[in-house]
């Protein structure tokens, strides 16, 4: 209560890992067929809350700045929430629809990412960690393809022309492909916008995002990905595309995540114009793919720089 | 013509003079209220030095924390803003909710329950909704803060941490890390 600052990501990040120890305990020792619909509702929306903003928070974060148990190998990627979205066979719920706007596993692949960033930067690569580590990312790579399997399956049950489903299937791409850009520059930190990989998920999410619908304005669970996209277009009149949607999503989100996309947008833009500072060059970024794993970079509130 | 007198109902519904439902070793009002259910001793004669035992008074002397009875049950709403702010929470996280969410996350009751049996849960929500309110209103930004603090004060009880409260503590928590990031 010192200081109390209300709006700062940092408390938010202290209550929702309160809030994912009360639910973890919760589910250990309840049985989820028990509790009533709206109960499950509700721990579904703290579930989210926690790994959403995880995922989306916790890059903003060097990691000797993180006490919390992210980096360790015991971290199990919150799996104790699975119950709350997968059936017993692992296929996702499918009266589970999503909160913020995403596929749950998609932020735990997210989050995920983000761990495994951390856990290469902390841990000195020793053989056995090194391929523990690829065999992370690797399970991460099939899980991804296995959530564009579902997105494809998902639309073939709902009506073609219904704006939620294209809204649906633009929203998770983008989601996707943005995760699968930050994997990839997490396990190979050369790599550039320039990279086909990159390039080949970055016209995958633009092309959804052109086709089928544009993201739908204030859901703050686009910030980060866009981010991410707007770091990887390597040509002008793609990175226009991305500013304009970062723009009207930012001009109805609340404060910090408005802020945060302006400051992003900004300082791309700047750097497009004139290439890297003093500063930027001395952090490592040399290219904008590099802000993806130096977020904070990106001209963010001051009570996140440290 | 009047009922007969329970001979085995539990002290504490004898002191609060309720119907005991004689079940043990924790019956239904204190298991309810999270009250400590002293269950009285059949055909023993009490002792004259224990029988001043069977009062609040001296049960509260006696240190048996043994909460003072609440009607009906619930913390009562301390202004007009309090009772508003709780009965319109279960659809106070809409502002979060993306078009493509299910509809039941629209309208979650369970909030609205754990509004009116918590006053950290009330706390919490009206946090919430003064920062989100009033953003751009000094007095409300007080009100916000003042219920903040209120929070988490109540959140440093241990109780409210233990079973069977952990949901009303997870809820104000939720409403406290969504006010953080909303910021």
């Amino acid at each position: 209560m010192q200081g109390l600052g209300l709006g700062d990501p940092q408390f938010c990040l202290v209550h929702f890992e309160a809030a994912r120890k009360l639910l973890s305990s919760k589910l250990s020792s309840a049985v989820i067929e028990a509790w009533d619909a709206d109960l499950l509702s509700l721990y579904r929306i703290v579930a989210e809350c926690v790994v959403f903003n995880f995922a989306t928070m916790l890059p903003l974060y060097r990691t000797k700045d993180l006490s919390m148990p992210w980096a360790s190998a015991s971290f199990d990627g919150l799996s104790s929430f699975d119950c709350l979205f997968y059936e017993n066979d692992g296929q996702q719920s499918s009266s589970t629809s999503p909160f913020f706007g995403g596929f749950y596993r998609l932020w735990n692949l997210m989050l995920r990412s983000t761990v495994l960033h951390h856990r290469i930067v902390l841990n000195e690569v020793t053989e056995p960690i090194a391929q523990e580590l690829i065999d992370m990312a690797d399970s991460m790579k099939i899980e991804l393809d296995d959530t564009e399997k579902q997105i494809h399956l998902w639309e073939v049950t709902r009506p073609r022309d219904s704006s939620l489903t294209k809204l649906y299937k633009a929203q998770h791409f983008l989601n996707l492909c943005a995760t699968r850009i930050y994997l990839c520059k997490i396990l190979n930190n050369t790599v550039t916008a320039q990279c086909v990989e990159v390039q080949r998920e970055f016209a995958k999410a633009v092309g959804h995002m052109k086709l089928e619908e544009h993201p739908e304005q204030r859901s703050l669970s686009l910030r980060w990905p866009l981010t991410i996209l707007a770091c990887a277009a390597s040509t002008d009149q793609d990175f226009a595309f991305l500013a304009k949607i970062m723009d009207d999503i930012a001009s109805t989100v609340i404060h910090a995540n408005s802020s945060m996309l302006k400051s992003a947008r900004q300082t791309l833009t700047m750097f497009r114009q004139r290439g890297p500072d003093v500063a930027q060059l001395q952090q490592g970024i040399s290219t904008t793919l590099d802000f993806v794993l130096e977020p904070r970079l990106l001209g963010l509130a001051p009570s996140l720089t440290s | 013509m009047k009922g007969s007198k329970s001979k085995s109902g539990c002290v504490t519904c004898l002191v609060r003079r309720k119907k005991c439902d004689e079940v043990t070793p924790v019956c239904g009002h204190c298991r309810r209220l999270t009250l400590k259910c002293v269950q009285r001793e059949h055909d023993t004669p009490v002792p004259a030095a224990d029988r001043t035992a069977l009062t609040m008074t001296s049960l509260r002397a006696k240190q048996l924390h043994i909460q003072p009875p609440v009607s009906p049950g619930h913390p009562r709403f301390r202004s007009e803003l309090e009772k508003k702010v709780s009965q319109e929470s279960p659809a106070l996280l809409s502002g979060f909710l993306s078009r493509i969410a299910d509809p039941a996350f629209h309208s979650v009751q369970s909030i609205g329950r754990f509004c009116i049996q918590s006053e950290v849960v009330r706390e919490a929500v009206l946090a919430y909704a003064a920062y989100i309110r009033g953003q751009e209103d000094a007095d409300a930004y007080r009100h916000c803060v003042k219920s903040y603090q209120s929070c988490i004060i109540g959140l440093r009880d241990a109780s409210i941490r233990q079973s069977p409260n952990q949901d009303l503590a997870m809820t104000a928590i939720l409403f406290l890390g969504l006010l953080e990031v909303s910021g």
